[in-house]
């Protein structure tokens, strides 16, 4: 194990519940991960498998009611961000710690002008004049490449495309630069010439600015170009996580595998697809062992009543899956 | 433009829709939209026919042109050999028969306030292509055919899930034995592992009852999977035509080849650098003069700035509307 201090980020064994008619169901449960300095790690896997909730019991944006975290560690350099009190957190949040939004015409304020809200950020945070705040907002602007960034800059968000906005939600959470930047699904709601854009961009300021990044994400494709390290989650668990070239090469988790083999490829290669059987389990029928047992192609050789544990791949630095035939 | 072939289930000729829009305040303007922009194509018997594009592209009104959805401004569209644009209500009505459409989002198309069983039937029963007594029946074998059980017929559409509620949008395209299914982004709001089990099903029902497919979709790796020709589009317009192999593999516009390389393929071994592309979209209230796409365009000639470039035919099926080639 190497010391805690090489970290930026290390969870343990968090959970989080959410409020349903019939009582408290965890949306996710035993994430253990650990973050590297200038490291991206993506989290992977389909609509309600617990990726954003992670992201969100983080950040300390899980809504007050009807939601809880039951247990769980999130050392943030050398502070615990679950037990931290709403206003240290609101110190690191923003500044040291930022989030990328999908929707950036829903997460931007529409009467404020946008230059503004990437200002307000630094002037909060930095110590700075409001005029330094302005040039500051202006700068980070030219960075995320947003063309006569002084035209902009008084412009409102439905003034701009989904691009542009995007390219502002991005200048915001960089305004302070942030140890540590979510980015949830930025690409999705962008057509694949501007998702192109983006990924060039977010790869160009990683360079710049040296920053960590989660990047939550249910597309492979994306992943396989931004990520360094990948987590792959299904019904709340993390089920497999190892760098992205060994987990492209070398898939353990049946899940991963299954998921691999049903995603069309435009090289046109990997023609014979199988799709996955079945559903995810929801979240207040969650079965007790295996949650994918239902769907996975072994399950003869498998039980179903064991819970797998996320364990390290013999042989293989850095590689863990959850399944009780791969060892 | 392209010649039409006497054995195609559907021809369309020089399809155009222009929208009216005004805009101002408080003195309005109004502008032109040229939604669909003189697009020619046909689909062959059991051919699936992919039509793919950024959002804005005009691809949906071109599918939605086809059932009459969306009464298109002008060119011609015949099917079996019947011109459809020409025809009454009640023909069109029996003509819609052969062809139906599949929408993206099966939670807004179907009825919250009836069963699954009461959205299938009523049609059958409109048609009157079954007596009383067998719609039930018939009902119940299309929603076995696309994978759903029986007590389904009796549940309403918030009991399902995503790709369930696909299903019964598919069986509810297939109720009348169409020829032409028009598939709109029919996989898209689905999540990976459930889209591959709904192409499946479509590659399925295409081999069991010989059907074609006019499949629309921004997603080229889908597009490339299911199709066997396929048209991009951008700003109203057909930019290039051909074969899935011709198109993804030996692309020739310009905007083609920008597209398929921003298309991130799942691979960390393929080095994709996402070279930074120029611009956005314009607007399509004000596209560019000459070839909508020479303002982002790499190899932009003098003479793109002023005409639009003319069909040219490559061969084997394969054309392109750009002055590289002319």
């Amino acid at each position: 194990m190497v010391d805690a201090m090489d970290y930026l980020l290390e969870v343990k064994d968090l959970r989080t519940a959410f409020k349903l008619s019939s009582g408290w169901f965890p949306a996710i449960t035993d994430i253990s991960f650990v973050l590297k300095p200038d490291e991206t790690l993506a989290f992977v896997g389909e609509s309600g498998c617990g990726k954003s909730v992670t992201a969100y019991t983080l950040m300390g944006l899980l809504p007050q009611h009807g939601s809880r975290i039951e247990s769980g560690s999130a050392i943030f350099k050398e502070d615990d961000l679950l037990t931290m009190s709403e206003e240290q957190l609101r110190k690191i949040r923003g500044n040291n710690m930022t989030m990328i939004f999908q929707e950036p015409m829903t997460s931007l304020n529409p009467v404020f002008t946008v230059g503004s809200q990437i200002a307000e950020a630094a002037y909060y945070h930095m110590d700075i004049s409001k005029a330094e705040a302005k040039n500051h907002a202006l700068e980070l602007m030219d960075l995320v490449k947003i063309p006569a960034a002084t035209n902009r800059y008084d412009d409102y968000p439905h003034h701009l495309s989904g691009g542009m906005r995007q390219r502002i939600m991005i200048a915001m959470a960089l305004a302070c630069e942030p140890d540590l930047v979510f980015a949830d699904e930025p690409t999705t709601a962008l057509d694949v010439t501007i998702q192109a854009q983006m990924l060039y961009l977010l790869g160009e300021l990683k360079q710049k600015k040296q920053m960590s990044m989660i990047f939550i994400t249910h597309d492979l494709g994306v992943v396989a170009h931004v990520a360094d390290r990948i987590a792959v989650m299904y019904a709340g668990n993390i089920v497999e996580t190892a760098p992205v070239a060994e987990l492209f090469k070398n898939p353990c988790h049946p899940y991963t595998q299954a998921l691999l083999k049903s995603i069309p490829r435009l090289d046109g290669k990997a023609e014979s697809l199988v799709p996955i059987k079945g559903m995810v389990p929801s979240i207040d029928t969650m079965p007790e062992g295996c949650r994918f047992f239902d769907r996975c192609r072994n399950k003869a050789q498998c039980r179903p009543d064991k819970l797998p544990q996320l364990l390290p791949l013999d042989g293989i630095p850095d590689h863990f899956v959850r399944c009780l035939l791969v060892s | 433009m392209m010649n039409a072939n006497d054995n195609s289930l559907i021809q369309v000729h020089n399809l155009t829709k222009h929208f009216h829009i005004r805009r101002g305040f408080p003195k309005s303007t109004t502008y032109t939209v040229k939604a669909v922009d003189d697009v020619s194509f046909e689909i062959y018997p059991q051919e699936a026919f992919g039509l793919a594009g950024e959002s804005g592209c005009g691809k949906s009104t071109v599918g939605q042109c086809l059932c009459r959805l969306i009464e298109p401004s002008s060119g011609r569209i015949r099917l079996k050999g019947i011109d459809i644009l020409d025809l009454d209500k009640s023909k069109l009505n029996a003509i819609r028969k052969w062809m139906q459409i599949i929408f993206q989002d099966p939670y807004s198309s179907l009825n919250p306030r009836r069963t699954i069983g009461q959205t299938l039937v009523e049609p059958m029963k409109v048609h009157k292509l079954y007596t009383n007594d067998q719609v039930q029946d018939v009902a119940v074998d299309l929603l076995r055919s696309v994978g759903l059980p029986e007590s389904a017929m009796d549940k309403y559409p918030h009991e399902f899930s995503g790709g369930q509620r696909q299903r019964v949008g598919i069986a509810r395209a297939l109720l009348f034995s169409p020829e032409l299914i028009i598939a709109d982004e029919a996989v898209s709001a689905l999540d990976v592992s459930i889209q591959m089990q709904i192409l499946q099903l479509l590659q399925e029902l295409k081999g069991k009852h010989a059907l074609s497919y006019l499949f629309i979709s921004h997603d080229l790796a889908v597009v490339r999977y299911f199709c066997q020709r396929v048209a991009i589009m951008y700003l109203g317009k057909f930019v290039e035509l051909g074969s899935v192999s011709q198109i993804f593999d030996a692309p020739r516009h310009p905007y083609t080849v920008t597209l398929r390389d921003a298309s991130p393929i799942p691979d960390p071994a393929i080095k994709q650098t996402f070279a930074e592309m120029k611009g956005e979209v314009p607007s399509p209230i004000l596209p560019p003069d000459g070839c909508h796409f020479h303002p982002r365009c790499p190899k932009a000639k003098a003479i793109c700035s002023r005409i639009y470039p003319p069909w040219v035919d490559l061969g084997e099926g394969h054309g392109v509307a750009c002055h590289l080639y002319t």
